[in-house]
């Protein structure tokens, strides 16, 4: 009798173990591709303050939509427990998001903040104070990163 | 400069185009000789060479020193460089200033730690160094007293310093080549000697001796280095930066924004908000073609 409920238990454990790994893994995957599209935003403006093109019209929809992603990120949501790097899927969110979730909190609605002034900037239209304001929001970014993930090198 | 720049601006030309950034290159080099710096030219300097950078732990207080500097050979803290005469470098003339930053020997003869990169202001200029000098001696004087370095045994003897100085001499002395073209060779001036980038971004080797100077391949993660894990900055396809273009390097060393959106990490971030963003588009150009070149292979 214990036998068998021993093997029952192993195997509903391998099951919602597998399950929750899945979970996990999906909602990396979602949040990578939020952040890429953040990237993205930021690349399709830059290109235009570099000159590459010249599609400046574009400056302030990319801004507004890179603010309404930004604060559209529901951190319980989006960064639930047990999605660090060190849940066995592979993400560069490091253990000190959920240690330390206030800063985390904080430094996110600094770089929403920051967001809404190139919003601000772009509906000004001068692409030298666009360029000081996503400045500005690179370096709220990079504030982030630097504290909650894992270094690329 | 300022009144070229104006005069630019006032015909609209907007140096972010590409077509006419390249048309004010063109002008700069060709038609006006414009010197690499011109306004405050000392603080750009002490900006870029990372003066500010590495001997600032507070804003308020700059080049007053106490900056922490966490290697795998324990903590170096760097000493306050304003002109206190007690606790600063105040009883120094211009000889011993440029002795120290180009030969890495302090006005009492004692080697610094390689943590100074005076390997690589070796070639400052005479005239480069001078209005360094000259800028951090017209700064407010700091009395902040410099702190120990906390380093380990046998690190923390100064005198096995010489027996290091000898073994980079005789086995890793870098050849630098000849540069014809003047803007990449001014942008391989604006890398090697004023911004010093193989400082994190070339391979070492044993005791962290620099094996090539000229080679900024990065330096791949590992456990036992804190300072390890620095990317590949050479022309380089795949590995390197040779994706980019010049506008993407500009740009970069502007704001921070690699070309995928994505911004710069740790410690590169605080080396371009207090360093490169200092220098105008002009200086940032022909670092990049220096970088794209084939001498950064």
């Amino acid at each position: 009798m214990f036998k068998i409920f021993a093997i029952l238990v192993t195997i509903i454990s391998i099951f919602c173990g597998n399950a929750f790994s899945q979970d996990a893994e999906n909602i990396i995957k979602y949040r990578k591709n939020i952040m890429k599209s953040i990237g993205n935003h930021i690349s399709i403006i830059a290109l235009n303050l570099k000159g590459k093109v010249d599609i400046s019209s574009d400056i302030l929809p990319h801004s507004k939509a890179l603010h309404i992603t930004l604060a559209a990120i529901d951190i319980n949501k989006t960064f639930p427990e047990g999605t660090s790097n060190s849940s066995g899927v592979q993400t560069t969110a490091l253990p000190k998001i959920w240690e330390e979730k206030k800063l985390f909190i904080d430094k996110m609605q600094e770089s929403i903040n920051k967001a809404k002034e190139l919003v601000i900037a772009a509906e000004g239209n001068d692409k030298k104070l666009i360029a000081k304001a996503l400045g500005a929001l690179g370096k709220s970014c990079g504030s982030c990163h630097n504290e909650f993930r894992e270094k690329k090198n | 400069m300022a009144v070229v720049i104006t005069n630019l601006e006032k015909r609209k030309i907007n140096i972010l185009n590409y077509k006419n950034f390249i048309k004010f290159i063109f002008i700069n080099y060709f038609f006006l000789n414009i010197p690499a710096y011109c306004d405050d030219k000392g603080k750009i300097l002490a900006y870029v060479a990372g003066c500010y950078g590495c001997h600032t732990s507070n804003n308020n207080t700059p080049f007053s020193g106490r900056y922490k500097i966490k290697t795998k050979y324990g903590t170096f803290i760097s000493p306050n460089i304003t002109f206190d005469p007690v606790n600063g470098i105040g009883s120094w003339d211009f000889k011993s200033f440029s002795n120290a930053i180009a030969h890495g020997i302090s006005p009492n003869a004692k080697p610094y730690y390689p943590v100074f990169p005076y390997k690589w202001y070796k070639d400052l200029s005479t005239k480069d160094s001078l209005a360094i000098f000259n800028y951090i001696k017209s700064l407010p004087q700091s009395s902040i007293k410099q702190k120990s370095h906390n380093l380990y045994f046998p690190y923390n003897i100064r005198e096995f310093l010489w027996i290091r100085r000898i073994l980079e001499e005789k086995l890793f002395k870098s050849q630098t080549p000849v540069i014809k073209n003047k803007v990449i060779s001014e942008g391989a001036y604006l890398i090697k000697n004023v911004g010093h980038c193989g400082a994190c971004h070339s391979p070492r080797t044993i005791f962290s001796i620099v094996k090539n100077i000229n080679d900024l391949s990065g330096r791949p993660k590992s456990n036992n280095n804190l300072n390890d894990g620095v990317p590949n900055i050479s022309n380089n396809l795949n590995k390197g930066i040779g994706s980019w273009d010049e506008l993407d390097i500009v740009f970069f060393l502007k704001n921070g924004f690699k070309p995928n959106g994505d911004y710069v990490e740790s410690h590169m971030s605080s080396i371009i908000e207090n360093g490169t963003s200092y220098l105008n588009e002009n200086e940032l150009y022909k670092i990049a073609k220096y970088l794209l070149s084939n001498y950064n292979k």
